[in-house]
């Protein structure tokens, strides 16, 4: 059975502008500009988990932020239910922040400080629905026990808690409104290991039990590879490569995919046999100030061939069921 | 749970036991728990509760410290410590007001330029200046003879010209908790604005707020002191400090107790306001000037 | 090769003295690196991985921190016993790399003045005025520049001269951690503590410090401790590691068979948490560290273990070598 496309991005593009110049003693020099996401396509499939994988200055936050309507898109359009949310606003943005809900990175710093868990919960019921007193108290309850938390934690305050109930406590959150889609920003990166696996075992659960879906930011490979369905590795504001999850582990085509499996740290020998032989690439991760014209990869790229340096960037191109990848080597 | 907890893990005792370390603000912390107490109890703990305005004893004029007068008399005959009482409710009192005045206009102006940026916050911030650019004595004293010299129109007057540092430090303060994350998430729910300054901004504040109104406290009523000892505030028999002093000092050095007992009761009371504040600041590890 | 024993940590005990009463951090801890070695420290945050660097260090704030039991040998010498002027001798020969590149460096000088200053401060032997009257000399200023730009060159800079003249915010993470490891090779330390140091960096970038380190640790003939969450990390440059929980080291071995077949059941669960690319089933461990105030009796893993047996309570199991070079602190392997 095909499953709907819930969110459809395309050509979307976010420019900032800075003011500074180069030099660091400079106030004001020419306006730069900062191409952190460059024309990118996608599609979420409904009921699926999409992980947008990549390093700082890939542009995978900024694309999520967009996703999730926190920053504006300068260009390209987002369609969400089949309708253009691209630049929507007053009643139609928040009837779309029902539906499209997002939790941060960091689990301390999304929860104020000076508000208790039931103040920090019953905020979204608050804004957006008009319960009494006594049934947003329950609802909260039901909350936390969806996120397996204690219904007493609710008056404490975020300062009492640990990083894995604050990161349970924003999901709880999330999910207040019943929305249809999470965008998640690293949800785990900040959170011990062992907290981290029950955070993604519950993830997971309440995505098949609520039928959400989800767009994971990170840059964690091996959660990636339990919690994904499809991934998209971007570099550079770019998509390079973007398909199913055991397809792209199986078979990683881009060479900066390649070398980004290589360089996961993993704890058993059984794991290192399944990744490409060791990538170590050469050059730092460059800024997206001045993304190159051509193929954003070509500086740090160890199979770089004649056409890579004289075409303009590639474009997605189908290699099979279900596998882009944006490289001159295809051909 | 109904376990019994332990008064250790209160958060406001165990805030008592951090803060208790630091002797010097433990002393500005007693003295000014003293000074409230007497303030409030004036009529009952002073000697001679009627002294405090209409009674006169000319016979018993500028005597020195004696028995039934601990700290003297002054050029009314009446007693010195009872007027120190009454005069401390009278500058606690002008306290208050300066700072609620100053808090009420001055908070909620700096939040709204902090978040609404732009244009609000330039003319906001820039009115601020203006009136940082004055001394606040100066400005509080053309004011309160503007207005006809009295206690009350110098309360207004020293409120007025209170609010801009207490909007500069809203302001600055409300900067930098607007880039917190949990302020994005409000805005990105859709909270109202004025949910999110003052539900969500001012709480993170509150801390900032309680060092400088402690440390605000003393310099109010040193500059209150001051006005009425210009005599642009405080009429007589008002048993204002600063009114004891300016009219006594015509006595010095010969009946020193007269202006220098008041003197010594403002000197204490804004040293203590000052330990305090220094040891909330600390506390609380914020930076306040 | 020498196995000269390098740190030696023996029964290390550390409380700390706070306003809720005393708080046992560090529990009778065993550490040994030897020379050429790089030894892991594992542990989950709150283990107590820091406060042991803290204290090879020597800069953990004594007065709420007390040792109460044990010895650090390092190069042979008791730490606690020699005198205060030999003791800051022995330090300047311990090395540190700290977590965040970006809050490690002062942004206000360049890369230069900082090595500089550092090079003629070791020079001056402790004395300010001697310092001053050396930095301005220009001969001495020169040698260290040339030092420093060497250093910059052992950690795989290219072009050192021209760094040097840089300020660390120009800089990226991973040039910013290199330069950290350069400015700890100053002094020709012997053992070089890293504390996370590759955590905030990308893991392209990690890859290359992780091999830049094992390199410099060869050639120097350095010892490293290495401090980390992640066990993948571990895996890939120490040799040895060590697994902490709350304050007590559970487990010890050499890494690829500690990883590949842990005995302690806090290690088994840890290693069950990370995601597999072999997809197999990854779950936490049930429960929360210990609070210290009132840790459990005995072993403290033992109200979250899964294999816990009568008797986990009542007393610390003792930490024995169960097989060669393995080491486990656990009552299912005490006979």
């Amino acid at each position: 059975m095909e499953n709907s496309t819930i969110l459809k991005t395309e050509e979307v593009s976010k420019i900032f502008f800075a003011n500074r110049g180069n030099d660091v003693f400079s106030i004001r020099g020419e306006p730069k500009t900062v191409k952190a996401v460059q024309s990118v396509t996608l599609e979420l499939r409904e009921g699926e988990a999409l992980a947008l994988v990549g390093e700082s200055g890939s542009g995978k936050t900024t694309l999520g932020y967009m996703l999730a309507r926190i920053f504006k898109p300068t260009s390209g359009g987002i369609w969400f239910e089949g309708k253009d949310v691209t630049f929507i606003e007053g009643r139609a943005l928040k009837e779309f922040r029902r539906k499209v809900q997002m939790v941060f990175q960091d689990p301390g710093s999304t929860l104020n400080p000076r508000h208790t868990i039931q103040s920090s919960l019953s905020l979204p019921l608050r804004i957006f629905t008009s319960l009494s007193r006594q049934e947003t108290r329950e609802r909260v309850i039901e909350l936390l026990s969806a996120v397996h938390l204690p219904a007493e934690i609710r008056f404490r305050y975020p300062g009492a808690l640990s990083g894995g109930q604050k990161q349970r406590v924003n999901l709880a959150r999330a999910l207040a409104l019943n929305p249809r889609l999470i965008v998640l920003d690293e949800p785990t990166s900040a959170l011990d290991v062992s907290v981290q696996a029950k955070i993604l075992q519950l993830l997971l659960d309440l995505k098949n039990e609520r039928k959400l879906t989800y767009l994971f930011i990170t840059h964690d490979l091996s959660v990636v590879k339990n919690i994904a369905d499809r991934i998209a590795v971007m570099y550079l504001g770019r998509v390079v490569e973007l398909g199913d999850t055991v397809g792209i582990f199986g078979r990683p085509f881009h060479p900066y995919s390649r070398a980004l499996l290589s360089a996961i740290p993993v704890v058993t020998e059984a794991e290192k046999k399944l990744l490409p032989a060791e990538i170590i690439l050469e050059g730092d991760v460059p800024s997206p100030e001045n993304p190159p014209e051509t193929c954003p990869f070509l500086s740090r790229c160890q199979e770089k061939i004649k056409v890579c340096e004289e075409s303009p960037c590639p474009n997605l191109k189908r290699i099979e069921e279900n596998h882009f990848v944006r490289c001159w080597l295809m051909n | 749970m109904n376990r019994r907890r332990g008064l250790r893990e209160i958060p406001f005792y165990r805030g008592l036991i951090k803060l208790s370390r630091n002797r010097l603000s433990v002393i500005g912390a007693i003295y000014v728990f003293i000074m409230i107490a007497c303030a409030l109890l004036a009529p009952w703990v002073s000697p001679y509760p009627e002294d405090a305005y209409d009674v006169v004893r000319f016979d018993k004029q500028l005597e020195p410290p004696s028995k039934d007068f601990l700290l003297g008399t002054d050029e009314a005959g009446r007693d010195v410590l009872s007027r120190i009482f009454f005069g401390a409710r009278i500058s606690l009192m002008l306290a208050g007001v300066v700072l609620l005045i100053a808090i009420i206009i001055g908070v909620p102006l700096g939040i709204c330029a902090a978040y609404y940026g732009g244009k609000v916050e330039q003319f906001i911030m820039r009115v601020t200046d203006a009136f940082c650019s004055i001394p606040p004595l100066v400005m509080a004293l053309a004011i309160s003879v503007a207005l006809s010299p009295n206690l009350v129109n110098s309360m207004l007057a020293i409120g007025f010209v209170w609010w801009r540092s207490f909007c500069r430090l809203a302001y600055g303060e409300a900067l930098s908790i607007k880039q917190e994350n949990y302020v994005l998430v409000s805005r990105s729910l859709g909270a109202s604005g004025l949910y999110v300054m003052f539900g969500e901004i001012l709480p993170n504040m509150s801390s900032s707020l309680l060092v400088k109104t402690t440390l605000d406290a003393g310099y109010a009523i040193l500059v209150g002191t001051s006005i009425s000892f210009l005599g642009a505030g405080a009429n007589p028999p008002t048993p204002e400090w600063g009114l004891m002093v300016t009219y006594a000092r015509h006595y010095l050095p010969g009946a020193w107790w007269a202006s220098l007992f008041p003197g010594l009761a403002i000197f204490l009371t804004v040293l203590s306001f000052n330990l305090l504040g220094d040891g909330l600041r600390d506390f609380f590890g914020v930076e306040v000037e | 090769m020498n196995n000269e024993l390098i740190v030696d940590i023996k029964n290390l005990t550390i409380q700390f003295e706070t306003i809720d009463g005393i708080l046992e951090v560090i529990g009778d801890i065993n550490i040994q690196i030897r020379e050429g070695e790089i030894v892991g420290v594992v542990g989950e945050t709150g283990c107590g991985k820091s406060v042991t660097a803290k204290l090879l260090l020597g800069i953990l704030p004594s007065p709420p921190a007390r040792i109460k039991r044990g010895e650090i040998f390092f190069l042979g010498q008791d730490l606690f016993r020699i005198d205060a002027a030999k003791r800051e001798l022995l330090k300047q020969k311990i090395a540190y790399i700290a977590q965040d590149p970006m809050m490690s460096v002062n942004p206000v000088f360049t890369i230069g003045t900082l090595m500089v200053d550092m090079i003629i401060w070791r020079e001056s032997h402790q004395k300010f005025t001697t310092y001053l009257w050396k930095r301005r000399n220009r001969n001495l200023v020169k040698k260290a520049m040339d030092y420093s730009a060497s250093l910059l060159d052992k950690v795989n800079i290219p072009n050192p001269r021209s760094l040097l003249r840089k300020y660390s915010i120009e800089l990226s993470g991973g040039m910013r951690q290199r330069v950290l490891l350069a400015m700890a090779l100053i002094g020709h330390p012997r053992l070089l503590i890293a504390d996370e140091p590759t955590t905030a960096l990308d893991a392209t970038i990690q890859k290359r410090i992780l091999s830049l380190l094992e390199e410099r640790v060869r050639e120097e003939n350095l010892s490293g401790m290495y401090i980390t969450h992640n066990l993948g990390v571990a895996r890939i440059i120490c040799q040895r590691t060590n697994v902490m929980y709350a304050g007590y080291i559970v487990e010890n071995g050499p890494t690829g068979e500690l990883l590949d077949n842990p005995y302690h059941p806090y290690t088994q669960g840890l290693i069950g948490s990370i995601p597999r690319i072999t997809g197999e089933r990854f779950s936490g461990i049930d429960g929360q560290i210990p609070d210290y105030l009132k840790p459990p009796t005995g072993c403290r893993f033992h109200p979250r273990c899964p294999k816990k047996m009568d008797g986990c309570e009542r007393e610390v199991p003792e930490f024995v070598e169960v097989t060669s070079g393995r080491f486990v602190a656990c009552r299912l392997y005490q006979l």
